[in-house]
């Protein structure tokens, strides 16, 4: 009878117990992304390794294509099945926390004792704030930054000095153009500058670039201009300094005829590929470009690279999609404790080594020996400190297009009006002048402000 | 006499040959790069024949992604939605165009009005109707609707067709005692048959091509269709155009195979001058 | 008297059964189309963003769309100006070839599936073929211009240029139509002709009087579809112009989408898509009361 009893009191006490020995019940959380290649290879060892280190956790890995992401995601949201957490498209992201879609994340950073995740560690800019700057959205899962990249040995060949690596003195506009002409080659063997030179036929760019905000922006900056003003609220599109550094862009295009047509850039391969068989000298491109250009340049040339030049003074743009988290999520504690494993630099290490991604914490940016564990020198150029690293931390400006409310139909607007500016049928005067136009009724103002 | 037939079939021919070498000049293209480098493919003037000829393009692009299973995933859904939509478009199409019966002609055009309305904005209704349903992650959203007449597309091509039978064929068999059904199958279906393979070959298009509703329903990599594979595909080697290429190329095969093999059931062809020859 | 009553049966039986046989259809139409399409309209009278609640607004999405909005415009006109070029020239080419592709001609399989070829291809190979086809430096088009030492083209680097090269586009992936059509043609029977012929007809009766008055139901269906899939073209906006240059191809259902996953404005897209579909309908309306003139039923009026 009293073995009975005991058995009893034990088990009693054991199904009591248990529950504290994490026997809790299995969490599945759901994670959406659109990588692919290294990318998603790296994101699902991730997850893997999470859930070894959280045995009651599984990690679901969606895949999403990018071009259908913005369908499924607000598919999923509407009909009350959001993912735990994932990759937010920027333009939307602020819109959405506004809203109460997505998660604010200031009571899990206040609670949460880990400094990587502490704002003040992070490198400026890389936080998506809302409500006048009270709340937080999300954080970039990678820092990318604008840059030139080169192939050193064409610069060998023709004789010519590199790019400048350094940031307080880097190229100014008129060294491109010099260098560009320099390195741009019709399939005569002319140069722009002379006689006879074909721009129809053109073997070799001397630089080349994607027309999108992310290439303009620099160099408005750079000339003390801007797409619209701090608050947002009025455009500068159609000020001088703005007008001048698209008319530059667009000048080399069509005036100095250094970089491809919209036309010829769709039909030149990869960037990877155009600098490693040389048709193209340069381009302006982001940060991530390393993991494919690393690659291409092992064994075939030797790649460079340098900050953007200027026309004024040095100005970085830094960029980076936000990972979040949505309120209708069921596990919020769960999804914050793979947020912060995917925000830890540690985790994404290869990621970093491999040139697609740069960390977001300060101290990874200042320490010379956290440096020195995701800067591989096999990848990235000898110069890569001086011109990206020290580049971002002195000179980088706030990403404040996703800041912007309406930037879908603001980008829009910038877009087709500068289509026929760069297509080389209009002067980027009246395109600007018609953008601020449009612009005037968009600019209502900033979430973080 | 004999000239004028020559001279037309002369014409006739050539057309036929201009007209096809404008249509396959961009394919030919198109396989040609699939061979090449990336690099070499806007090279001037365009080199026809590879140099080198690069079959691994082809092995190296297919198994970048499980397209093995991709495949199986995509036939399943193609059997399913193959049967369904060549059962039920017929025998839709065979009572809108055949059978009287009250109201038929306004509820057809009710129906055709599905046509009508981008899917942008029926895509989160239907979604949330699926959920309910709870065929959120399955096949059931891509096949189920299939077996309701398949599509207005269908139905109302099928129409067009029987309407161009003659009615004395369906009354002789009612004289006789014939069912309705039973004309539906032993005479119209026959006859239509060259619709019937257009309307067969349009569905394995369909189900083939169709992005937007296996990514929207389904959520696990292994459920995954060849045509999220090769979106997937476009996102990692958006430059490496002579993968693209190829992928672009092995997801054509099969639909010119069918259409090559189909064939057979079309009528080898009439002559519109002169007699049978 | 056994006949009159052997045909009211036929009737009762025949209604049974025609109401039987549509049922798929007429089920499937209640059970996944008519929810949502209901449901848009509802939406297009609300301010919905699809991640939110949807609040009521009344008449505002459409007095903004038919007033204030200048894309509405700009997009319905890009819209019917393709329309209008394509549809006439899509039918009559692949009604041509389609007679082309019934003689009995040698090769006749391999004919044929070249001219399908082009419209099976997928999307992201014929956007790739044809930005090599446009381009205005090295693109085929241009080298063919310049053989005639006509003028090279910018394509769809141009405002002007942009639909003009989307309709020739259009035109080389004519296949499903043309398709459509010589399975009409199969149909014909050939006892037709040589009743024609008995009479001492040539091809042109043949054509005038056998052919094309089979062939108008056919007809009748490229048209319709024609129309209604030319209104909602949105992948080669999508794909290759991105609505450009300067908003010169932003079809309308490019448009809508636009404001469905981009603005957040899924409700004013409800609003954008009902419109649509009222002009779709009006101009299919119109379509089918003239056809009473020109399509010509084999099983005759009145079934």
């Amino acid at each position: 009878m009293f073995k009975k009893v005991l058995a009893g009191i034990l088990s009693v006490i054991l199904l009591a117990v248990f529950p504290l020995f994490g026997f809790a019940e299995q969490v599945e959380l759901t994670f959406t992304h659109w990588d692919v290649g290294i990318v998603r290879t790296v994101l699902l060892a991730l997850a893997r390794n999470f859930e070894k280190s959280h045995p009651n956790i599984k990690v679901k890995v969606l895949d999403i294509p990018y071009d259908r992401y913005d369908e499924k995601i607000t598919a999923m949201v509407a009909a009350g099945n959001p993912p735990d957490l994932g990759y937010g498209r920027e333009p939307v992201v602020l819109e959405w926390a506004e809203k109460g879609v997505l998660l604010d994340l200031t009571p899990f950073i206040k609670k949460d004792p880990d400094p990587n995740v502490k704002l003040e560690n992070r490198i400026p800019f890389s936080w998506y704030l809302y409500d006048r700057g009270k709340k937080v959205a999300g954080s970039s899962v990678a820092l990318e930054i604008m840059v030139l990249w080169y192939n050193k040995d064409m610069f060998d060949k023709a004789g010519l000095a590199y790019p400048s690596p350094n940031p307080d003195k880097p190229w100014t506009y008129k060294d491109l153009i010099e260098a560009a002409t320099k390195l741009t080659v019709d399939r005569n063997g002319k140069h722009p500058d002379e006689p006879g030179f074909d721009p129809t036929n053109i073997k070799t760019f001397g630089v080349s670039f994607s027309v999108w905000y992310a290439s303009l922006l620099p160099f408005i900056r750079s000339n003390g201009g801007d797409f619209y003003n701090e608050a947002a609220t009025e455009p500068l599109i159609d000020h001088p300094e703005a007008v001048e550094a698209i008319q530059f862009l667009a000048d080399l295009i069509y005036k100095y005829h250094v970089a491809p047509t919209p036309a010829q850039l769709a039909s030149l391969p990869s960037l990877s590929i155009a600098l490693q068989t040389q048709q193209v000298a340069m381009a302006i491109d982001g940060q991530w470009a390393l993991s494919t250009l690393s690659k291409a340049a092992k064994g075939r040339f030797k790649l460079g690279v340098a900050p953007l030049p200027i026309f004024k003074k040095p100005v970085g743009v830094l960029t980076g999609g936000p990972i979040v988290m949505f309120s209708g999520g069921k596990h919020k504690e769960e999804a914050w404790e793979f947020y912060k494993w995917l925000m830890n630099p540690e985790n994404v290490l290869p990621v970093m080594r491999d040139g697609l991604w740069m960390p977001v914490q300060k101290s990874w940016f200042t320490d010379p020996k956290l440096l020195k564990r995701w800067i591989d020198p096999t990848t990235h150029p000898p110069e890569y400190k001086q011109a990206v690293v020290d580049y971002l931390l002195k000179y980088g400006t706030e990403m404040t297009y996703y800041m912007t409310k309406n930037w879908p139909k603001i980008e829009t607007a910038l877009n087709q009006g500068l289509s026929n500016v760069f297509l080389g049928h209009e002067d980027a005067k009246a395109a600007c002048t018609r953008i601020a136009n449009e612009m005037k009724s968009l600019l209502i103002g900033r979430y973080d402000r | 006499m004999v000239k004028r037939r020559t001279i037309i079939r002369i014409i006739t021919y050539i057309v036929l040959f201009i007209g096809s070498v404008v249509c396959l000049i961009p394919l030919i293209w198109l396989i040609r790069s699939s061979f090449m480098e990336t690099g070499q493919i806007f090279i001037i003037p365009p080199e026809w024949i590879p140099k080198p000829f690069r079959w691994q393009n082809y092995i190296e692009a297919l198994s970048s992604l499980p397209f093995g299973r991709y495949l199986l995933n995509t036939l399943e859904i193609l059997i399913f939605v193959e049967m369904g939509t060549l059962l039920t478009a017929t025998v839709c199409a065979y009572s809108f165009a055949r059978l009287r019966w009250p109201g038929r002609d306004l509820i057809f055009g009710i129906l055709l009005t599905s046509l009508m309305l981008p899917y942008a904005v029926t895509l989160i209704p239907t979604f949330i109707l699926w959920k309910y349903l709870r065929g959120i992650n399955t096949f059931a959203p891509l096949i189920i609707p299939s077996w309701f007449g398949g599509g207005v597309f269908y139905i109302f091509l099928l129409r067009q067709f029987f309407l161009t039978i003659p009615f004395e064929l369906d009354e002789a068999a009612y004289i006789d005692g014939a069912s309705p059904l039973y004309v539906y199958w032993n005479i119209i279906l026959p006859l239509a048959k060259p619709a019937i393979i257009v309307v067969g070959i349009f569905t394995f298009l369909g189900v083939w091509n169709d992005l937007l509703g296996p990514v929207i329903y389904l959520n696990d990599p292994d459920k995954f269709t060849v045509a999220i594979g090769l979106a997937q595909f476009v996102s990692s080697y958006a430059s490496y155009w002579n993968y693209l290429m190829a992928a672009a190329a092995t997801m054509t095969l099969p639909v010119v195979i069918l259409f090559f093999v189909a064939q057979r059931y079309f009528i080898q062809g009439i002559t519109l001058t002169g007699l049978k020859g | 008297m056994s006949k009159k009553k052997d045909s009211l049966s036929l009737s009762k039986v025949e209604a049974k059964w025609g109401l039987i046989l549509a049922l798929p259809a007429i089920l499937g139409f209640i059970l996944w189309t008519a929810g949502p399409m209901i449901a848009s309209l509802v939406l297009s009278f609300t301010s919905w963003d699809a991640v939110t609640s949807p609040k009521f607004i009344g008449l505002s999405n459409y007095r903004k769309l038919l007033i204030e909005d200048p894309l509405f415009k700009k997009s319905l006109g890009v819209t019917l100006y393709y329309s209008v070029g394509s549809v006439p020239l899509v039918l009559a080419i692949a009604f041509i070839v389609a007679l082309l592709l019934n003689q009995k001609v040698r090769g006749l399989a391999f004919f044929r599936t070249a001219f399908y070829l082009p419209s099976i291809v997928p999307a992201v190979a014929s956007a790739m073929i044809w930005i090599w086809l446009f381009n205005p430096d090295f693109g085929l088009l241009n080298q063919f211009l310049g053989i005639f030492n006509l003028p090279k083209l910018q394509w769809i680097y141009s405002e002007t240029q942009v639909i003009p090269s989307l309709i020739l586009m259009s035109i080389w992936g004519m296949g499903g139509s043309m398709i459509i059509f010589l399975a009409g043609l199969q149909g014909v029977p050939e006892q037709l002709y040589e009743a024609v012929e008995v009479d001492g007809g040539n091809w042109w009766h043949k054509f005038r009087y056998i052919t094309i008055p089979m062939m108008t139901p056919i007809i009748f269906f490229n048209l319709i579809m024609g129309i209604i899939g030319t209104l909602q073209t949105f992948n080669q906006a999508y794909v290759m112009t991105s609505g450009g240059p300067n908003y010169a191809s932003l079809f309308y259902v490019y448009y809508l989408y636009l404001n469905a996953f981009n603005y957040g404005a899924m409700g004013y897209s409800c609003a954008l898509a009902w419109i649509l579909f009222l002009i779709v309908l009006g101009l299919t309306l119109i379509v089918l009361r003239s056809s009473s003139y020109w399509v010509y039923y084999e099983m005759g009026k009145g079934r």
